[in-house]
């Protein structure tokens, strides 16, 4: 190991996928923190260091479901991504969804990557992996502390 | 309301018919004739008879004048010019004279007897006229030469009282002719009255027996007219009960296929976390608890494994009717190569040997023609027996659709359950030899029927099977091939 940390913010209102992805992300042997909110009011409050979450991190990664209560994946995402500070972070969305019309609408909104959940656990694990390979050991991310 | 057995149509009744026009027409002319020959008949009476009975008051009149100018003559005297005073009579007598003969044609004919005698008097006037008109002469040149006999006077006398008679037995004929023709006439006009009557009756009760007829027919024609709205306004009732019956089944079809898509959509969720976890389990603690531990955790994955196809394929399934794309051109053969390379792993495996003859262009949904297409190469490959599956496709142009047939020389299947293996879940072998959903075929059917055509299977149970299905064809196709 190289010793990179990541930092990953998990928006998801689904506990058990919630457990299964931090499982996942725990057997792929990287420096991670994860924090999870469960819908789209509590995950922009926590983006913006809003209380309760003024000592939370600012994530080098934000994994969203697309399906929330109250504030919906779509609506965030359209405001991290108009928003000058947050924008800079990538944000991967992680659906059931397979329909078209959702794909698109993610990408239009500037997501960085669209994963649909695999039904299976193997391929679970190889998304959790792959997010390793790909966003730790291969990508350069912008640095924490530029305005 | 009577029977509908009894609905025989009268509408082809109603039209009076020919005959009875013709009677009542008949009767009508019958009446103008008998009115017009009364009339003619009375016209002729009265333009003659009045005469007659005219001209032998004038013969009278002029007789008794005659004798009043005589008796002058002889009292005063006076000889010669005797003649010119019979002109008036003379005239008299032969106007009667012309009358009669006017009225003989037709007169006699009608009172023989009457006429015939009024001749003869006429006849006899002429003569007692000539001898009056003699003895007054003799009388008068007797006086004239003043041998005064009683004799001629006595003859004179005589003879006048003769004419005269026969004047007053004249004027009793023409008064008895006048008062018999009279008769006749009245006789007649009561015939003529009672006639015209009862044609009138008769052509009446023929238009009366008409009228009824028709009334009937009329009435029988409003009866048939309700009973057509009655008919009519149920149908249009039934119609509108099968077309709101349509509506409500459309609907709770659109609902089920609704309800089938979400249900499954929306099953996947949990059933994904039940999987993931028992799979987790597995992984970490497989070998770690006892051997009764492992199986159960086995039996739980497989279950879920199976039940997470069941939803996909009951998914695909039910995106037949709810996700379809709209139908275009859509080259079969184009459609057959890409099965045959997405199956190119089972194929490799099976050592098929799959053939075509030339494939159409047909109008259908590009993806579930290919899902189609699949599904069945995919069964013939599957249910092969120890020999390497020969697989054919074919197709015969047939009116508006094209009949595809897929050759196998599989297992077959029992001809029983021919129409068992398109409905949704329906397996004819364990999983064990066969693994599965049994939803391959009940996709199959569906997509075909979505193309409005039909799809069945023959088989031969040991030597193969053949899959047939129908598709509409395009217009381009007719002209292409």
């Amino acid at each position: 190991m190289e010793g990179k940390e990541i930092d990953i913010l998990l928006i998801e209102d689904n506990p058990g996928d919630a457990r299964l992805l931090k499982e996942a992300l725990g057997e792929c042997r990287m420096d991670h923190r994860l924090e999870v909110v469960t819908d789209g009011v509590e995950a922009l409050r926590y983006l913006r260091r809003e209380e309760p979450y003024s000592r939370g991190f600012r994530p080098d990664l934000i994994l969203l479901d697309l399906n929330l209560p109250r504030k919906d994946g779509r609506e965030v995402l359209k405001e991290i991504k108009t928003d000058a500070v947050l924008r800079r972070i990538p944000v991967m969305i992680l659906s059931t969804s397979e329909a078209e019309a959702d794909i698109l609408t993610a990408y239009d909104c500037h997501a960085n990557c669209y994963i649909c959940k695999p039904l299976d656990l193997e391929a679970f694990f190889e998304v959790a992996e792959s997010i390793r390979r790909f966003w730790v050991d291969t990508v350069k991310l912008p640095a924490k502390d530029t305005p | 309301m009577p029977p509908k057995s009894e609905r025989t149509s009268p509408v082809f009744r109603a039209a009076p018919p020919a005959r009875i026009y013709l009677s009542v027409g008949g009767i009508g002319l019958l009446i103008l004739a008998l009115v017009s020959y009364g009339f003619y008949i009375g016209e002729r009476m009265t333009s003659l008879d009045a005469p007659m009975m005219n001209a032998v008051s004038k013969i009278k009149l002029e007789a008794a004048i005659t004798g009043l100018m005589i008796e002058e003559i002889l009292a005063n005297g006076i000889v010669g010019g005797l003649e010119e005073n019979w002109e008036p009579l003379v005239t008299a007598v032969s106007t009667l004279r012309r009358l009669t003969e006017a009225q003989a044609d037709w007169k006699t004919a009608l009172l023989p007897f009457l006429s015939a005698g009024l001749q003869n008097d006429i006849d006899e006037l002429e003569i007692k006229r000539a001898e009056w008109e003699a003895g007054a002469n003799r009388r008068v040149r007797e006086e004239a030469h003043d041998f005064i006999q009683d004799d001629a006077e006595l003859h004179y006398q005589a003879v006048f009282f003769e004419f005269m008679e026969v004047v007053s037995r004249l004027e009793n004929r023409v008064q008895e002719i006048l008062t018999e023709n009279l008769r006749r006439f009245r006789y007649a006009q009561g015939v003529l009255i009672l006639s015209c009557l009862g044609l009138t009756l008769l052509a009446g009760m023929v238009l009366f027996r008409f009228e009824r007829q028709r009334t009937r027919h009329l009435k029988e024609l409003l009866r048939a007219g309700e009973r057509l709205t009655i008919e009519v306004e149920d149908r249009k009732r039934t119609a509108r009960v099968l077309s709101e019956q349509t509506e409500e089944l459309e609907r709770s079809n659109r609902d089920l296929q609704q309800f089938a898509y979400v249900a499954s959509h929306d099953l996947q969720e949990p059933l994904r976390m039940v999987s993931s976890y028992v799979k987790l389990l597995e992984r970490r603690y497989k070998g770690r608890l006892d051997a009764d531990a492992d199986d159960f955790i086995g039996f739980v994955v497989d279950g879920a494994a199976r039940m997470q196809r069941m939803i996909r394929d009951l998914l695909s399934y039910s995106r037949v009717g709810t996700c379809g794309n709209p139908t275009s051109l859509t080259d079969t053969l184009e459609v057959f190569r890409q099965v045959v390379a997405n199956l190119r792993v089972a194929i490799e495996e099976s050592g098929a040997r799959i053939t075509h003859d030339p494939l159409p262009v047909v109008k259908a949904d590009p993806t579930q023609l290919s899902q189609l297409f699949q599904n069945l190469i995919a069964n013939a490959i599957k249910f092969r027996r120890e020999i390497p599956p020969e697989i054919h496709v074919s197709a015969d142009r047939n009116n508006r659709f094209w009949a595809f047939s897929i050759r196998d020389n599989g297992i077959g299947l029992d001809p029983e359950f021919a129409d068992r293996i398109f409905t949704i879940f329906q397996r004819l072998h364990t999983r064990e030899d066969y693994p599965g959903t049994g939803m391959g075929l009940a996709i199959c059917k569906r997509i075909v029927e979505r193309h409005r055509g039909i799809i069945r299977v023959e088989s031969v149970p040991g030597l193969g099977s053949t899959f047939h299905f129908t598709l509409p064809a395009s217009e381009k196709s007719a002209k292409d091939l």
